[in-house]
């Protein structure tokens, strides 16, 4: 089925594969999700007193 | 000078950021299933009869490789508009799309060298494919390392832009590099003359692969510009506050 002979190219082809997406989407949300959050602290602070 | 085609759909930020709220997960969902399909029909595949097993690589080094190019093409699109329209949103987008063009790139140099090591028997060689794929990444290095160089934004955008449209030359010299020069690495095999040259077992699986890289670097890329109007925002609201 599988030739082991292989593996020791085609596995960490795709475990690096899967790394790097896995960065791209935490690196991509983390940047977005900070950069929204420290916007809607400055807003809220420039928001004159009720 | 206004934009009269199809960018100036998205070119208002409110209207941007409300489509990409929907858009950016749904084409997250799109590139989940299109690669769940696409990788198992990649792993029931035979082998091929030249290659064997490592025929498997394939699923994931020409999408990788084709992404590369393509976030690049993107990249200079956007700084052109950026360029010559000043328009922030373009901006943003470009700046968004030179890290993931950059992690593809590295993806296909590095699972082509794995793929290259036991089908020519070496990791590396300086043929024209391979080259201008490391200049590509070197580009895409570069246009991060000068914007993050630089404080003024309106410079930055200006200098970023000129830059990643002088780096667009080098698109035609990657795809036309292995007719142009006598190189290790093999021609097309999707876009041959006469059709693809694969059989459907192994040429299906591809396409899908291919449609899912391509829909997660929609995700990705909403996400960043998402990102970078937030960015511009808070040193917006910053500046503003430090003003009063």
């Amino acid at each position: 089925m599988f030739d082991f002979h292989y593996a020791a190219f085609i596995v960490p082809a795709f475990a690096i594969t899967l790394a790097v997406f896995i960065g791209m989407i935490v690196l991509s949300l983390n940047h977005a999700r900070y950069w929204r959050r420290r916007y809607e602290d400055l807003a809220a602070r420039a928001k004159p007193p009720k | 000078m206004t934009m009269t085609w199809a960018p100036a759909f998205l070119s208002n930020p409110e209207r941007f950021m409300a489509f990409s709220r929907w858009a950016a997960p749904m084409f997250g969902v799109i590139a989940l299933a299109l690669g769940a399909v696409g990788l198992y029909l990649g792993f029931i595949a035979p082998e091929d009869y030249q290659q064997g097993q490592t025929v498997r690589i394939m699923f994931i080094h020409v999408p990788a490789a084709q992404l590369s190019m393509f976030a690049y093409a993107c990249l200079g699109v956007a700084s052109f508009l950026s360029l010559i329209f000043r328009h922030a949103l373009a901006d943003a987008a470009a700046q968004a799309a030179a890290p993931l063009g950059a992690a593809f790139t590295f993806l296909a140099l590095i699972t082509g060298s794995l793929w290259g090591r036991p089908m020519w028997g070496t990791w590396w060689v300086w043929d024209g494919r391979l080259t201008s794929v490391l200049v590509l990444f070197l580009l895409y290095i570069a246009y991060i390392a000068l914007r993050a160089s630089m404080d003024d934004e309106a410079k930055s955008a200006r200098a970023g832009a000129i830059l990643a449209l002088v780096g667009v030359i080098n698109l035609p010299i990657i795809h036309y590099s292995v007719e142009w020069w006598n190189t290790l690495h093999q021609g097309s095999s999707i876009f041959a003359e006469g059709g693809p040259a694969m059989p459907p077992v192994f040429l299906i699986p591809l396409l899908l692969m291919s449609l899912a890289y391509m829909a997660a670097f929609g995700s990705l890329w909403l996400v960043g510009i998402r990102g970078e109007v937030w960015r511009r925002r808070a040193e917006s609201a910053a500046m503003r506050a430090a003003g009063n």
